[in-house]
């Protein structure tokens, strides 16, 4: 079986026995990505040059018997909407085209400190709004296997980029699906972390009460070994719980006679595609037959929780779309074109003698926040940049949050 | 209720975004339609339903008082798209 074909915890045991060298792997992954990605445009970027100085250093270390973390060289695809320490990061937007983040995020900090090797930047609908990763503005990413499709997103280009074997692990980013969705469109494992589980700083913000940093690889095993290495309390992130993290490559091989699974009545309705509900249908009876217990329960509000998100979502994407406005960092419309462009209006309204149009004229910062955005965002953050705000929603997310937890003798309480 | 393309127009204005008739068109429509759709939780009585603000209430996350390293002004500088000494530059606001 050739290197790219193997899941990352047999890589792991691999390296650790000394029969492949981080190098290789990598550079394994490296030709892979040379070979494959010009169809699939999984990444942005790939850090050929970086990612085998790392790998190296692992060699070195492990030939040393000296201390190696947790994933011993083990290559790892970071979506572009987390900081990476003097390394572009885009969120697939013109507006970041530039940015080099002065600072790593948590999450990245977690993965130098356990000696993953990080081999690029990967795709994504812009700023994380999209499910298809066609909303980059790049290119789009295509679905390894089958090229006319699309991969799913926001994380199309993480999902995408294991399923393709051009990465063994790979980390996106979850608001409203952003994981979940690709992993299922590309037949990877892919999972949101409960929030709280990881921290959140230096990812870029979408929706900040939704947002979380989580795993995609190619088994649960892999995913259970990489989120061991993401979890965990970080103070820069005040929402992030400080509660210890399980060994989940040890939980994992527990058996399952002591879970029960919840199956939600109301998502098995009208609008379920029958090839989806096969697939659950039969995962359901595999953790059946692996000892779990499977009980239908009742979320009667779930109905109301998509137009809840379009509540939610949009409001906060609006406040964290704030800050790009051609001041601080990323793009700035051309100021030059700007002025003679707010002269010609000037001199119109006067001609025509509108003194209401000239009161109503932008000054001249006004109008260099208004066309930096109107040429940096793509149309999706426009529409969620105009999003708007409602209390309303707030008291709807308990209600939906209550539905979850049930009375006490609901069976929806374990 | 329905939204008008002047309200969007208004939207867009204080959001400081610049759409073209075409996209102010489109995003009304859209928007339209969003609104429209979230319009069914008129259906929910939330009275007396306490306010959720995040699905894990975490609350009063205080920090040490304590002097930390912070990032070199020169290194924050280094993104600004226009800059003047250590100060950002920007269109003149007054005097115009």
């Amino acid at each position: 079986m050739s290197l790219t074909e193997r899941t990352a915890t047999e890589l792991l045991r691999d390296l650790n026995a000394g029969a492949v060298t981080a190098v290789e792997v990598t550079r394994a992954f490296l030709d892979r990505i040379e070979r494959r990605d010009s169809m699939l445009r999984a990444f942005l970027r790939v850090h050929s040059d970086t990612a085998l100085a790392s790998a190296a250093d692992v060699d070195r270390r492990r030939a040393a018997r000296k201390p190696v973390g947790r994933l011993g060289g083990l290559p790892v695809a970071v979506k572009d909407v987390i900081c990476t320490r003097g390394e572009r990061t885009t969120c697939a937007s013109r507006m970041l085209e530039n940015f080099l983040p002065p600072y790593d995020a948590t999450v990245i900090e977690r993965l130098r400190a356990a000696d993953a090797v990080l081999i690029g930047k990967t795709n994504m609908d812009e700023f994380a709004m999209g499910s298809t990763t066609e909303n980059s503005c790049f290119f789009p990413t295509r679905n390894p296997w089958d090229l006319d499709r699309v991969p799913g997103g926001s994380s199309g280009g993480a999902a995408a980029c294991v399923a393709a074997q051009l990465a063994p692990l790979s980390i996106g980013s979850d608001t409203g699906g952003s994981i979940r969705q690709p992993a299922a469109f590309c037949g990877v494992t892919g999972m949101k972390p409960t929030y709280g589980r990881v921290s959140r700083y230096g990812l870029v913000a979408f929706a900040s009460s939704l947002d979380q940093i989580g795993p995609l690889a190619r088994s649960a095993e892999d995913v259970a070994l990489l989120l061991e290495v993401l979890a965990g309390h970080d103070p820069r992130d005040s929402t992030c719980a400080n509660v210890p993290v399980p060994a989940y490559t040890t939980t994992i091989a527990q058996p399952l006679d002591r879970l029960r699974l919840g199956l939600v009545r109301e998502h098995f309705g009208a609008g379920l595609d029958a090839e989806v509900e096969a697939a659950v249908r039969a995962a359901v009876r595999v953790y059946e037959s692996l000892g779990a217990r499977v009980r239908e329960v009742s979320m009667p509000h779930s109905r109301y929780a998509i137009a809840t998100y379009y509540i939610i979502a949009p409001c906060e994407a609006s406040s964290n779309l704030a800050r790009y406005d051609g001041v601080h960092y990323g793009y700035r419309t051309d100021e030059r074109t700007m002025l003679a462009e707010l002269q010609t209006e000037r001199k119109q309204l006067e001609a025509a003698g509108d003194a209401r149009g000239l009161d109503d004229l932008d000054s001249a910062l006004v109008r260099l926040y208004r066309r930096t955005r109107a040429e940096g965002f793509g149309a999706e953050e426009a529409a969620h940049y105009a999003g708007y705000v409602c209390a309303e929603c707030r008291l709807l997310r308990r209600l939906l949050l209550e539905s979850t937890q049930g009375a006490p003798s609901d069976p929806w309480r374990f | 209720m329905s939204l008008s393309r002047e309200e969007v127009e208004k939207v867009a204005l204080l959001g400081r975004l610049r759409l073209s008739a075409e996209e102010l068109d489109r995003m009304t429509s859209q928007l339209r339609q969003i609104v429209d759709y979230v319009a069914q939780l008129r259906e929910l009585d939330t009275e007396g339903v306490e306010p959720m603000a995040h699905a894990v209430e975490i609350r009063n996350v205080f920090a040490a008082d304590a002097v930390q390293p912070s990032f070199d002004r020169e290194q924050v500088l280094a993104n600004a798209p226009k800059r003047d000494d250590a100060c950002y530059r920007v269109p003149a606001v007054l005097g115009e």
